[in-house]
Order: structure tokens, then sequence, then C-alpha cells
């Protein structure tokens, strides 16, 4: 080999780890660079000894890019850790507790107590449990991992709203149990918790909301109670909604504290929220006629009758719901104004 | 090699580390390339890596302390660096810290020599 050529795949080495928007001139002043180190009529061991002495193409490369080389930064890596406990744990029980709703309703016949089959049952069950937690799992992980690195590579994170201020005496007072602002923990959990709950089984088993008959000892369903042609139409919105709480879950996580960007936030997602589910409740062709019908039949009532029944159930509960998201969001607003304590209210 | 030695070693690193962006700056209130520095480093007996320097020259760019210009004029284009106005007065806050760093060491040690 040519010993220039040496110098040209040190080069091309360099490139290939180099972002491309610093590749070419990187790469012309450190083929200088080589150039300089060279004496004027070079031996193939006088290149050798430059490249060793600038050491591994990858690793000189790396170094040109060193400042954003982390998936997730050290500035929100203790929120992130915590964050992705909470959501594996909360995915791992969602996931195993839909696949033994389903597997248990799913009847595949009889269970027949007398013999042996009550082993395979226990361990059919076992295996799909387990392997729905683990699905859940994984899927928490992943999430949790790609919202994190999103807030790390937009930046978020370093300047505010996410990131911390610069720390003043007063952050040691701000964690304290009667500190009213403080954004609890355990709600933010069991909110992600329904959240991921309920928006899994929407769509991953949304027969499982319906009129479930015993025949012959095995437990059928007869209608469900929503069409799921209908449902899918809203999928990718419903999907959206679970998606923005979660960061909005992730975000109150990281804050710990109500201020007003997350009032503004809270009460922004519980308006889109509120009109969603109005237009849900108002949407008939999302209710499977059948079930209609069904219950009609069950109850004695005319099917208009069951119809109105249902609307004016779907009435009630928007309002209810409805009312809900706004005490919520004027309860984030009411907290974010509150006043931390400060050192010198505690001194004085 | 005696154990001691590699953590005097790395010690040694840790410390010089330190003063390398110091070292640096000194050396670029005119304009120098990339290879130029590193011989200029070698003859005051600085002792630092071209592929240290290379990528720190293109950092402290970035950060705003030096500018840089290709020349084209002589028979193979090079990089120039020089100090930026911004860079210039960090390298004097920096310079200025540096000599209040080595006069507080100076005073610790020479107390501390007194004790023994």
């Amino acid at each position: 080999m040519n010993d220039m050529e040496l110098v040209e795949r040190y080069l091309d080495v360099m490139a290939e780890h180099l972002p491309e928007k610093i590749r070419d001139d990187v790469i012309d002043e450190m083929r200088g660079n080589i150039m300089d180190m060279l004496p004027d009529q070079p031996t193939g061991q006088d290149i050798r000894t430059v490249l060793e002495k600038l050491g591994d193409p990858a690793s000189l490369a790396g170094s040109y890019r060193r400042d954003k080389n982390y998936l997730i930064g050290p500035a929100v890596y203790d929120s992130y850790v915590s964050v992705l406990k909470t959501a594996v744990v909360i995915a791992a029980v969602v996931y195993a507790f839909i696949a033994l709703m389903s597997f248990l309703l799913k009847g595949d016949g009889p269970i027949d107590f007398a013999t042996g089959s009550i082993v395979n049952f226990l361990a059919d069950l076992a295996g799909e449990v387990i392997i729905a937690a683990f699905e859940g799992a994984v899927f928490a992980c992943v999430w949790v991992t790609v919202t994190f690195a999103i807030i790390e590579r937009t930046g978020i994170s370093t300047g505010n709203p996410l990131g911390r201020k610069k720390w003043t005496a007063d952050d040691l007072l701000l964690p304290s149990a009667g500190d009213k602002s403080r954004i609890s923990r355990t709600e933010t959990t069991i909110g992600i918790f329904f959240s991921v709950f309920f928006t899994a089984l929407l769509l991953a088993k949304p027969d499982l909301f319906g009129w479930y008959e015993r025949v012959d000892g095995v437990i059928v369903l007869k209608e469900p109670v929503l069409n799921k042609d209908q449902l899918y139409r809203y999928a990718f919105v419903i999907a959206a909604f679970a998606a923005v709480q979660f960061a909005l879950a992730v975000y109150k996580f990281i804050i710990r504290h109500w201020n007003i960007p997350a009032a503004v936030f809270n009460a922004v997602y519980n308006a889109a929220l509120a009109v969603f589910v109005f237009i849900l409740s108002r949407d008939m062709k999302l209710i499977n006629p059948g079930f209609i019908s069904l219950v009609a039949q069950k109850t004695g009532w005319s099917d208009a009758k069951a119809l109105t029944n249902y609307q004016n159930f779907a009435a009630g509960f928007t309002v209810i719901f409805i009312i809900f998201c706004a005490v919520d969001s004027v309860f984030g607003f009411v907290l974010s104004r509150r006043q931390k304590p400060t050192v010198k209210s505690i001194l004085t | 090699m005696h154990p001691m030695d590699e953590l005097i070693d790395s010690l040694v690193v840790e410390l010089r580390r330190g003063t390398l962006i110091l070292s640096v700056l000194s050396q670029l209130k005119r304009p120098r390339y990339g290879y130029s520095l590193v011989q200029r480093m070698e003859e005051k007996n600085v002792d630092i890596e071209p592929g240290t320097l290379y990528p720190l020259l293109r950092r402290l760019e970035k950060q705003g302390l030096l500018t840089s210009q290709w020349d084209t004029s002589e028979s193979r284009p090079r990089k120039f660096y020089v100090l930026s106005d911004q860079g210039k007065m960090v390298y004097e806050r920096l310079k200025s810290e540096w000599d209040s760093i080595s006069k507080q060491l100076d005073l610790l040690m020479v107390e501390d020599d007194g004790h023994e």
C-alpha cells in the first residue's frame, strides 16, 4: 500500500465517526495537521509514527463531538431512573392484569377440575401473564427512554423549565412534608397507572367491556359495548392523549412543585380531554347497536328507551367528568401560586 | 512500574488538564495553525498531545473564545486560530484567577513546610 494512502484511510475512519455538519472541515484541517507533522519526504515509518501519536481515529473523532454524547445526561438522570422504575412496574402490572382478564374470559371450555388439566390451565395462565408483564416492562422502558432522550436532545433540561434553577439555600427547604405546593408522586403514579391501564385496555382488548353470560359453565361474550371499527377511528387520538398525559406526569416528576407552566399545561390538557370525552359521548356510532338491543331485551325496555337511557347516562358522565377536569385545572393554579417557604421567612 | 508512580502520573495529568486551556489561550494572541501551536508548546516544554490539542481548538472556537480562518495563500491550506474579543477578556480573567490560585497554593505549601 502506498504510504500516503494510510493517511487517507485514517481520515476516512475519522470521517465515519464525525457529525456531517463539521465533517469536511475537520477532515481538511486534520489532513493539513498531519502533513505539517510529517517531514518533506516522509517514509512509511514517519507516517506510522505521526498517526500513532494522534491515536485511534474513532476516538479522536469522538473528542470532536463530546458535548452531546449521552442518551440521558446527568442533569435528568435521577428523574429518569425514578420515572423508569415507576413506569416499568405500572406497565408490567397493567399488562399482566389485562392478560389475566382476557385469559379468564377466553372461554376455552369448562375447567375440568377432576383431571390434571387444572395444572395445564395454571401453567398456561402463568405463562401468558408473565410474558405480558415482560412486554409491558419493555414497552415502558422504551417509552420512558425515548421521552427522556427527547428532553436531553431538545435541551429542555439545560435551560429551565425542566432543569434545575441555580441552587440557592432555599432549595434545602423545598421538599418538606408540610409544603402544599409539592406534587405528590403517589398521585402522579396513580394517574399514570390509570391512564396506561385504560388506554391499553381500550385499544388492545375493547371486547372486555361487554355483556358476558355464563353458558354451560363457560363465560362467553354476548355483545361488546363498543363498536370496534368506530373506536379504532379514534385510536390515534386516544394514544396521543395517553402520550401527552405521560409527558405531563414526567414533567411533574421532574419539577416536583406546581408552577405556572405546569398549571397551564395541566389546564390545557384537561380542556382538550373534556372536549374529547364530550365528542365521544355524543357519537352514537361508537356504541354497538347489538348491545343496546341486548340491554333492551334484558330489561324489557324498548330499543328507543334503552338508547335514550344510554344517552342520559353518557351525558351525566360527561358533566361529572368535565367538573373533575375543571376542579383539577383550578387546583394546579391555586397550588402554583402558593408561596414556597424561604430561608428568610423561617429565620425571621 | 511502582503502583504509586501510576497514581502520581494520573494526578499530574489531572493537574495539567486544568491549566491546558489557559496555556492554549496564552499562545493565541496572534493567529496560529494547529501544528504551529504544537511546536510552540514543545519549544516551551509544555507537554500536550496533538490529539488533545486539535479538538480543543475547535471546541474553544465553538465556545466563542477563538475565531478561525482558512489561509489558502501558502502551498497547503491551513486553518488559523486567534483569540476573539471575548476570548481576550476570558483569558485575562483566567490569568488573574491563576495568579491568585498560585499565590494561595504557595502560601499553603510554605506554611505547611514551616511546621514540619
